[in-house]
């Protein structure tokens, strides 16, 4: 970061025409100012090497996963066969959640424009804010016509409601998940 | 609840603008110290 | 975040009340700034009073909602600031004044510092939220690139090149760059993604105490960002006067000594 500042509109001999042939180089450097100027310059095309391909990493991300990030449930229904195992993201509202079955997955349902769909979840636990009404994004896969999830995400709105105190102490959603 | 990520998220910017505030002060003041006083001349 | 907006004052020599160094100050602070200085660091208490106590959780997300009051300000100062730059560097394109140039510079820089915040708030309030502290949505894609490419101007402000060479380019880049700010901004219109739409518009849901937490959070951060603006740019001013101030002092040694020895200066 000090480099900046003595930097910028760092004086240039070319700029000063009446300056040719009288040697400006400061006399109490240990290394030479070409040395130091080279080594600097080295270091900026490394910095800009490694920016270039962070930026491409990301730009490789945003055509991989950003351009589609998900298809709706309905999108998803109608194109299953199409799709086969491939994983993939579904969106949609939690209409119904039914809780863990015997295998200790978690089961719900969620709809997009009246068309729903189960899903079996194995993942990690989702974050508290997963309850019937919210969007979810979920991970995962066709299996039949069920849903297998790796993971859920959480879409929530651009709405902001206060949390007001004279309201009944909120409570996570424990009602939809405590469910054997 | 969740106050981690709350403190996490406002330490993170205190700390970035302690040191970059703290960094621009000083180098104006390293700066301006090598320089005559009729150059340091701001217009307010 | 107080402690560090009281750094302004800090810059102000309160020490040395002599006339001589008001008026050239061995800083880069003036009557505006300790101004602008003062009202941040009201502002930004403020902000701290009401974003972290009187405002109240958030019926689902609960005291994750007060990253918010660092978020928006935060992008909007990092979009307001790439914005001056692309400003200053169309400016001295048409202009070729040095002190656009500089300007566009400093800004860059300020931009950079908040788009990390809105990167790093973002990502500690996704996991309480989202339930993952990062997912290559569009939105998220589209501010990281936003964020490199910053870096990258930044950089090549740094390369070592003729200045008006580097100069040119730098403020091709500033005003190019400039388009991602929008793909940033309308990300969340044209691609589908996790991140929420727009929070304000024609409909803002958003409740009384937060949206005026949101506002007092917005203000206090430009304010503070004009004032960095400002500390920012003279500091590369100075910059430039040192290398002027240095470069006319050794020619004068150089002449002084070809003078004494009565030859021509050229020990290359």
């Amino acid at each position: 970061m000090t480099e900046t500042s003595t930097n910028v509109g760092a004086g240039d001999e070319s700029a000063n025409p009446d300056l040719t042939g009288i040697d400006l180089t400061p006399r109490d450097l240990g290394r030479s100012p070409t040395e130091r100027r080279k080594r600097r310059s080295y270091r900026n095309v490394a910095v800009l090497s490694v920016l270039a391909v962070v930026l491409g990493f990301v730009l490789y991300q945003a055509l991989t996963n950003a351009r589609v990030f998900y298809l709706n449930v309905d999108e998803a229904v109608a194109r299953q066969t199409e799709l086969g195992g491939q994983t993939f993201r579904m969106q949609g509202e939690v209409m119904q959640v039914d809780g863990a079955d015997a295998s200790g997955a978690l089961v719900f349902t969620m709809a997009y424009a009246d068309t729903s769909a189960t899903v079996r979840h194995l993942g990690d636990e989702p974050s508290d804010l997963f309850d019937v009404g919210q969007k979810v994004v979920v991970d995962g896969r066709w299996t039949g016509d069920t849903f297998e999830s790796r993971q859920i995400l959480l879409k929530h709105s651009e709405e902001y409601v206060e949390n007001n105190p004279d309201r009944l102490e909120y409570e996570t959603p424990s009602t939809t998940r405590t469910a054997p | 609840m969740y106050w981690q990520y709350v403190a996490g998220g406002y330490g993170f910017v205190a700390v970035g603008l302690a040191l970059y505030t703290s960094w621009v002060l000083r180098q104006g003041r390293r700066l301006s110290r090598k320089l005559p006083p009729e150059r340091r001349r701001f217009l307010d | 975040m107080s402690t560090t907006a009281a750094e302004p004052t800090g810059a102000e020599p309160g020490d040395k009340p002599l006339v001589a160094s008001a008026v050239n100050p061995p800083h880069t602070g003036s009557v505006a700034t300790r101004r602008l200085g003062v009202a941040a660091i009201v502002l930004l208490a403020l902000t701290l009073l009401f974003g972290l106590v009187l405002s109240p959780p958030e019926v689902s997300q609960r005291d994750a909602v007060r990253l918010m009051y660092l978020h928006l300000p935060s992008i909007a100062v990092t979009y307001l600031a790439f914005l001056t730059t692309a400003v200053g560097s169309a400016l001295y394109l048409r202009k070729g004044s040095v002190y656009w140039d500089l300007v566009a510079g400093a800004a860059a820089e300020i931009g950079v510092l908040f788009c990390s915040f809105v990167l790093v708030t973002g990502s500690l309030w996704g996991k309480p939220t989202w339930g993952v502290y990062w997912q290559w949505d569009a939105r998220l894609t589209s501010t990281t690139v936003l964020f490199v490419m910053y870096l990258g101007y930044l950089a090549v402000r740094r390369l070592e090149l003729p200045p008006e060479v580097r100069s040119r380019r730098a403020a091709v880049l500033g005003i190019v760059s400039f388009g991602n700010v929008i793909i940033v901004h309308y990300s969340v219109k044209w691609w589908r993604g996790l991140h929420q739409g727009q929070t304000f518009g024609a409909d803002t849901k958003m409740d009384g105490l937060m949206l005026f937490t949101v506002f007092l959070g917005l203000m206090s951060f430009l304010v503070l960002a004009a004032w960095l603006l400002i500390h920012r740019f003279r500091v590369s001013w100075l910059a430039r006067e040192v290398e002027q101030v240095g470069l006319a002092q050794a020619l004068a040694e150089r002449r002084a000594e070809t003078d004494a020895t009565g030859l021509v200066g050229r020990s290359r």
